[in-house]
Formats: C-alpha cells, sequence, structure tokens
C-alpha cells in the first residue's frame, strides 16, 4: 500500500510540473502575440486554455482520491493541501494567460503607441517567479519560495510606472489613442494579477515545506 | 508555548541538560498537570520495556498514546493504574503523581487507586449480570448500601455514558445481550459509576464497527468535560479527532509528545513523521 501511496504523491507531482509547463508557455506565447503582433499565436493561446481546465479538474480529482484512500498526515498532507492550491492558482495564471492574448488581439489591430520596454521587463519578472515557484515546490525550496514573495514588490513598482506613463502620455494627451492604451493597462494588470498568484504559490510552498503559515504576514519572515 | 527537545537525554546534571528535559515533559505549562510521570522505567524478565519516561496529563484534556504494536503504550497505561502489578518479575523505577502524590507509595493503596483511576479495555468486559447490576456492582462493592443512591448513580452513569435512552426499557435484562457498541458504552458507565478522575482507554473501539466507533469518540469528547482522559489508539485519525495531546512511543522510549495538530501536521522528530505517514510501524 506503501508503495501505491508514493506513487500517486508523485503521479500528482508530475501532474502540476506538467501544468505548469504548460501555463508558462502559455504566458510566454501570450506576451511574444503581443509584442510581435502575431495574432494567430493569440489564437492558439486562447485555444490552448480549455486543455488547462481540463489538466486542473484531472489533479484536483487525482489529489481528492489520494485524500480519500489514504488519510495522508504531516509532511504528506501538506503537500496535498498545497498542490491543490497550486493548482488553483495555475488555472487562475492560465486564465490570465488568455486575457493578456485576448488584449494582444485587441492591440494589434492598431498602430504600435510606442516600442515595448517596460512591458516585456514586466513580462519578465513575472515569468521568472514562476519559473521560481514552480521549482520551489520541486525541490522543496523555502529560500527560492520567499524570493519569490520578496520580488511581488518589483512587479507593483513596474506595474506602477507603465500605467503613470500610459495616462500621462497618451490617455491624457491623445484621447483618441485610448482604447489601446487602455488594453495596454489592462495587460500590465494581468501581469502583476499573474506576480499576486506565483506569491500564493511561494506562500503554500514555504506551508509545504515548513508548515508556517505565512500568508498576511510578510513582514515577519 | 515551549518546544520539545526530542534528542536523547544527557546525564549530566547540568543546567542545560535539565532545563532541557523539563522542556520535554513540561509541554504546556499553562495547564494543570493531574498526573506527572518521571523517569519511568518499567522491566519484566530480561525486557525493559519503558524507558525513562517523563511527560504530563493535563486535567480534563484527552492525551493519547500513539506507536506501532509492542512499543509500549499499553503497558505504559497499565501502569498508570498498577495493572502492572499483576505482571510477574517486573521492575518500575521513576515516579508517577497523581495530584502530587506517588502512586507507588506505601500509603497510596492500588485499590484506591483504581478508584481514582478508572479503566476501559479493547474488548468490552461486561459481567454476566443484568445490565443495572453491571453498575451496581462497583458501587457496592465500594460501599454504597443505599439502594436508591444506587440507582440514583446508575441512571446519572448511563446517561453520561450516552447509554440511558437506548435501554432504559431494559435495564433489567442481561447486559449480554447489548450490541458491542452498547456493552463499550456500559463498560463506560461502570467505569463513571465509581466517580474516578482520570480514565484510561486502551484501544476502546478496535473491536467496534464504524458507528459504534463515532459513538465512543462523541462520549470521549463529552467526558472530558468531567474527567482526564487517556487513550491508547491505533487509529491516527481517531487520535486526531479526539485528543488534544499525542505521545509517540517507540520500543519502549517516548519519542514525542506534543499537541496532536502538531504532531499531526508537523511533527518535530523524523521517527515521528515516517511512522505516521506510514513509511514503517
Amino acid at each position: 500500500m506503501y508503495r501505491h501511496f508514493e506513487d500517486e504523491l508523485e503521479d500528482i507531482k508530475a501532474s502540476v510540473l506538467k501544468m505548469s509547463y504548460h501555463v508558462m508557455e502559455q504566458i510566454q506565447n501570450s506576451l511574444k502575440a503581443l509584442f510581435s503582433r502575431d495574432q494567430s499565436l493569440a489564437k492558439k493561446v486562447i485555444e490552448k486554455d480549455a486543455m488547462i481546465d481540463e489538466m486542473e479538474i484531472l489533479i484536483d480529482e487525482k489529489c481528492s482520491e489520494l485524500i480519500l484512500r489514504h488519510h495522508p498526515l504531516a509532511k504528506d498532507l501538506r503537500f496535498v493541501l498545497s498542490a491543490l492550491k497550486l493548482n488553483n492558482d495555475l488555472e487562475r495564471i492560465g486564465d490570465l494567460a488568455v486575457d493578456i492574448a485576448q488584449r494582444a488581439i485587441e492591440v494589434n489591430e492598431y498602430p504600435p503607441l510606442k516600442p515595448y520596454e517596460d512591458l516585456p521587463k514586466l513580462g519578465e519578472i513575472v515569468i521568472e517567479m514562476l519559473k521560481n515557484s514552480v521549482e520551489s515546490f520541486t525541490n522543496k525550496d523555502y529560500t527560492l519560495a520567499r524570493k519569490v514573495i520578496l520580488s511581488d514588490s518589483k512587479v507593483d513598482i513596474l506595474r506602477d510606472k507603465i500605467v503613470i506613463e500610459i495616462l500621462e502620455k497618451y490617455i491624457m494627451m491623445e484621447p483618441r489613442k485610448a482604447p489601446i492604451s487602455l488594453a495596454l493597462i489592462l495587460v500590465a494588470r494581468h501581469l502583476e494579477r499573474i506576480g499576486d498568484h506565483c506569491v500564493n504559490v511561494a506562500e503554500d510552498i514555504i506551508y509545504m515545506v515548513s508548515a508556517k503559515i505565512v500568508k498576511h504576514h510578510h513582514d515577519e519572515f | 508555548m515551549l518546544k520539545l527537545d526530542t534528542e536523547k537525554k544527557e546525564h549530566n546534571f547540568s543546567y542545560t541538560s535539565v532545563k532541557n528535559a523539563m522542556e520535554k515533559v513540561i509541554l504546556d505549562p499553562s495547564q494543570k498537570a493531574r498526573i506527572k510521570v518521571r523517569n519511568l522505567n518499567f522491566s519484566y524478565g530480561e525486557k525493559q520495556a519503558l524507558k525513562n519516561i517523563s511527560l504530563d496529563i493535563y486535567e480534563k484534556k484527552v492525551t493519547a498514546i500513539i506507536g506501532p504494536s509492542g512499543c509500549g503504550k499499553s503497558t505504559f497505561i497499565r501502569i498508570l493504574n498498577r495493572m502492572s502489578d499483576f505482571t510477574l518479575s517486573s521492575k518500575v523505577e521513576g515516579e508517577i503523581l497523581l495530584d502530587g502524590k506517588d502512586i507507588f507509595s506505601k500509603d497510596f493503596s492500588p485499590v484506591e487507586l483504581r478508584k481514582k483511576v478508572g479503566m476501559v479495555f479493547q474488548k468490552p468486559n461486561p459481567f454476566p449480570k443484568s445490565i443495572i447490576e453491571n453498575i451496581a456492582y462497583g458501587l457496592k462493592i465500594n460501599g454504597v448500601k443505599d439502594k436508591h443512591k444506587i440507582e440514583e448513580k446508575v441512571i446519572k452513569s448511563l446517561k453520561r455514558a450516552a447509554l440511558y435512552e437506548e435501554i432504559k426499557n431494559r435495564i433489567n435484562e442481561s447486559a449480554l445481550g447489548l450490541s458491542g457498541g452498547q456493552q463499550q458504552r456500559l463498560c463506560i458507565a461502570r467505569c463513571i459509576a465509581i466517580e474516578p478522575e482520570v480514565i484510561l482507554f486502551d484501544e476502546p473501539c478496535a473491536s467496534l464497527d464504524p458507528i459504534s466507533t463515532a459513538k465512543i469518540e462523541e462520549l470521549i469528547l463529552e467526558l472530558k468535560n468531567y474527567y482526564t482522559i487517556v487513550i491508547v489508539t491505533h487509529n491516527m485519525q481517531q487520535a486526531l479527532r479526539v485528543s488534544d495531546y499525542t505521545a509517540f512511543f517507540l520500543m519502549g522510549e517516548l519519542i514525542e509528545f506534543n499537541e496532536t495538530k502538531k504532531i499531526f501536521e508537523n511533527p518535530s522528530d523524523k521517527r515521528t513523521e515516517d511512522y505516521i505517514t506510514g513509511r514503517f510501524g
């Protein structure tokens, strides 16, 4: 029975990693579609979301079956609880990648406002956060999870910078560019939300590794 | 809250070693310890069944004892009311203080002790008598002669054991006609009729179906309002459901003692974690 249990834990871990790989690809492709004005790539991102949703349901089922069958305790219980929450956050990140792809389709209808500078930087930080969250899950790495949480402020600062720049330079000065400007503000907002989900994941990893609940108490660690 | 020190005991009497030892024993200084076990060793023949056990059992709390078969958990609770006196060529060292009084001292008779520390066993063991006589028997041998008083206590005990409503119309019938779960609750009623302070449960649900088990667990949660409870169980979900504190025993040693939530969510000792996650035992 013990071997089956270990196999099921490994299976959940592998499924979460597989899903995180696809979610990461979704964000990368949605940003690529925006920056390289690739409408068909944006549409592919939207279509692929159904697959991510199916993966979420599958992982949910695997976790609930494991809880039912094995009543996990201690580190196993913390692992399954974290996997369930991680699964939920990954699915939400997938949805946000779709949102970015939808904004890309809208934005690409218009001539570019200006060459992209800060949005690609924001995208890179957020993708790095997701990568680190997933890696901290795989390696049970407390330090890396902590790093993810601490990098959230960088995301917020850069998002604010982008929003202020677009507001001041385009929405206020050239109202006819408001539709494209608003879409780009939303992209910054979607990326910032992805960062927040990465922080959720990192908090769950810290719980998984150390049983410490750090949600809403970042100042204390 | 003091943390447990699960490292091996040092035998020099430095301040640190004494402090560490006390931190392990006094888990929660805010609680009143009804029983204090200190450096308890128990052996019979060549076998040392318990090795230097020290822990506090808190008043009106449920303390669960868990561990693999042969780890000494049943031996431990049997010593708490000196059932161990019946083990041939056994030797006890150390102290067990009930309200500060050593239960092994000459002026503490085993009969007196067992009035204060009752026990419920794995298999229900009603006497082959009527339901009412099962409970009245203990009262009679303890000197209660007034018939009305006995009846009053019998009914009170049956009610407290959550059995009265089910059997009130047949209390003069044989106890052997009751179901397993009812028989076990009768044994609990028999135990509490004597008005003990501590109740020891040695795997009380081991031979019961899930519904009877749920009733006994509900009852334990109710009884802890009146009594200090120690329960030996192999069922970790049961320990989680009913206990406030959990002690993990392994090969006669107390490996870890802590709040139940802490033990099952994030144990301090690798051996505890391996046991509760099914990695061994």
